[in-house]
């Protein structure tokens, strides 16, 4: 499918369809072709704000910051099961009255469902701040992307705010274009939440050998605008100015648009284990379904406590539970008779020439140790709670990594 | 006959695709990844689940 303008469905104006799914990235995209593939026969209309078909995320921190990729070079293959789709693209929806079975864009057009998907993702944080919008950067769509690379060049200073995943991958990317990189991050090494101590030390290393600097323990109160570039004034006093800083400070569940709405939302769109909208007033909607990483669903390995897992398998794994659940739903079948969502969640981060693969939930831990190989090169994690294995977390080594990944869950 | 394709410069042997289709898909004994070219048709949607969970999207099949 080509980019919105070109597009024919583009140009009529649905008032309602059968299933409506709002957010038009990958959750969106496998939302629709698996009810396609569990029999549902309805309408499906999707409606995203960006002007590009579904396209992958993950480069964007990493190769599109290297080298120019466009949307269509990152566009997912659109097959034909979901050739009857409708895509209303550039399209943002500004509020849902889900009493009434209807979204609202910001156009004021009105659309009425039978069903709904919410699969809108994340919203990065920002700082409040008034810095031109060429030196200040988030990383999320492919025009954040665009911008962050044609505006940075080899011997600028750029600062990264946040050492999550995001921020070191970026940090990666822009040393490896000869960027004179500075990581601000507020705990005491970036990722440790995550993988523990032990591993993410050996990361922060790595980061600092091939010349990032690191500001740990810090955390940047003011960005200000001056001549000679921007001044970050930091919690201890002092004052770092660079040409460019690009904030990865994580992210918010983009579910503005659900505020009137009887929902919950908490870190994410709070779900039963099939994925339905849970409301305020208790219960659940039985034909508003959340799908990607703005959901909190329970989940198995969080005993059933509800947890949000932004990771790229998570759209893909609640589709398969969602586009189930919308065909069995829209034939009267009972929706909690089908298996209730369980994968396994999957992480994956390139840094300079580090792969890293990891499976289940190691930050939410409380023991790990080194299974194989050593810090500091290819290596093995296995991250425990309570007694069982919850994580694994591989650096290289995937047979390794792999072998393990069956016995998450398991007493160790 | 559904024909198998996987860019090998895009491909970061991470191993997906061979959860969803492992008669398709395996990684070697230098944990690279090894694939059959060719498929039955009878496979196509075990193959279809390999593609949508590679995160580099590296395969592509062909009718
Ligand atoms: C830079 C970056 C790097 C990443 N790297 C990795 C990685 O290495 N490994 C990994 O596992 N995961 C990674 N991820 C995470 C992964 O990409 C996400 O988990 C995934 O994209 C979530 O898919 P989604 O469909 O749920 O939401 P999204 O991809 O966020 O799509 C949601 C869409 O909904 C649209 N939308 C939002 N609000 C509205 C509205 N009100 N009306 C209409 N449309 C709306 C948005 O514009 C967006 O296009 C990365 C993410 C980013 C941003
Ligand atoms: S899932 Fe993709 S990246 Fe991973 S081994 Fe298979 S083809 Fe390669």
């Amino acid at each position: 499918m080509p980019d919105a303008g070109d597009h024919p469905s583009r140009l009529t104006r649905p008032t309602s369809a059968d299933l409506v799914i709002v957010g038009a990235g990958l959750g969106a995209l496998r939302t629709a072709e698996a009810a396609r593939r569990a029999g549902f026969s309805g309408s499906i209309l999707v409606i995203g704000r960006e002007s590009h078909p579904p396209y992958n995320r993950p480069p964007l921190s990493k190769t599109a910051l290297i080298s120019e990729l466009t949307s269509a070079d990152l566009a997912f293959p659109l097959r034909s099961a979901v050739d009857d789709v409708e895509w209303m693209l550039s399209t943002a929806i500004d509020r849902a009255d889900l009493a009434q079975a209807r979204v609202t864009t910001s156009g004021d057009q009105s659309i009425h469902y039978d069903h709904l998907v919410i699969a809108t993702g994340r919203t990065p944080r920002r700082l409040p701040s008034s810095v031109a919008p060429d030196r200040r950067h988030v990383v999320y769509t492919i025009e954040d992307a665009q911008r962050l690379r044609r505006s940075t060049s080899a011997g600028e200073r750029v600062a990264i705010i946040g050492g999550g995943f995001i921020g070191c991958e970026v940090a990666a990317s822009l040393r490896a274009r000869g960027c004179a990189v500075t990581l601000v991050c507020s705990g005491d090494v970036p990722l440790e939440r995550t993988l523990g101590r032990r591993l993410a030390e050996a990361l922060v290393d790595r980061h600092r050998l091939e010349g990032v600097v690191i500001e740990s323990r810090s955390r940047v109160l003011e960005l200000v605008d001056r001549v000679d570039g921007v001044a970050m004034s930091l919690e201890d006093g002092r004052t770092l100015v660079v040409d460019a800083v690009v904030e990865a400070l994580g992210s918010v569940p983009a579910a503005d648009w659900l505020a009137d709405g009887d929902v919950v939302v908490e870190a994410g769109v709070a779900t039963d284990p099939w994925l339905r909208a849970r409301k305020a007033s208790g219960g659940v909607w039985s034909n508003v379904h959340v799908v990607g990483d703005v959901a909190q669903v329970p989940h198995p390995l969080s005993d059933q406590a509800s947890i949000v897992l932004p990771h790229w398998s998570t759209p893909v794994d609640t589709a398969r539970v969602v586009g189930a659940a919308v065909a069995a739903s829209a034939r009267g079948e009972r929706v909690s008779a089908l298996p209730a969502f369980s994968a396994l969640p999957t992480f994956w981060t390139d840094q300079y020439d580090l792969h890293m693969l990891s499976y289940g939930m190691p930050a939410t831990a409380d023991n790990h140790e080194l299974i194989a190989g050593s810090y500091g090169s290819e290596c093995v994690v296995g991250y425990s709670r309570q007694g069982r294995l919850i994580g694994v977390v591989g650096v290289g080594m995937r047979s390794s990594v792999m072998a393990l990944r069956d016995r998450i869950g398991q007493a160790i | 006959m559904i024909r198998i394709q996987v860019d090998m410069g895009k491909c970061q042997h991470y191993g997906q695709c061979v959860f969803e289709a492992p008669e398709t898909f395996r990684l070697n004994d230098d944990d690279r990844l090894e694939y059959e070219r060719e498929a039955n048709e009878a496979d196509r949607e075990k193959l279809e689940a390999a593609a949508d969970v590679c995160p580099m999207q590296a395969i592509t099949l062909l009718d």
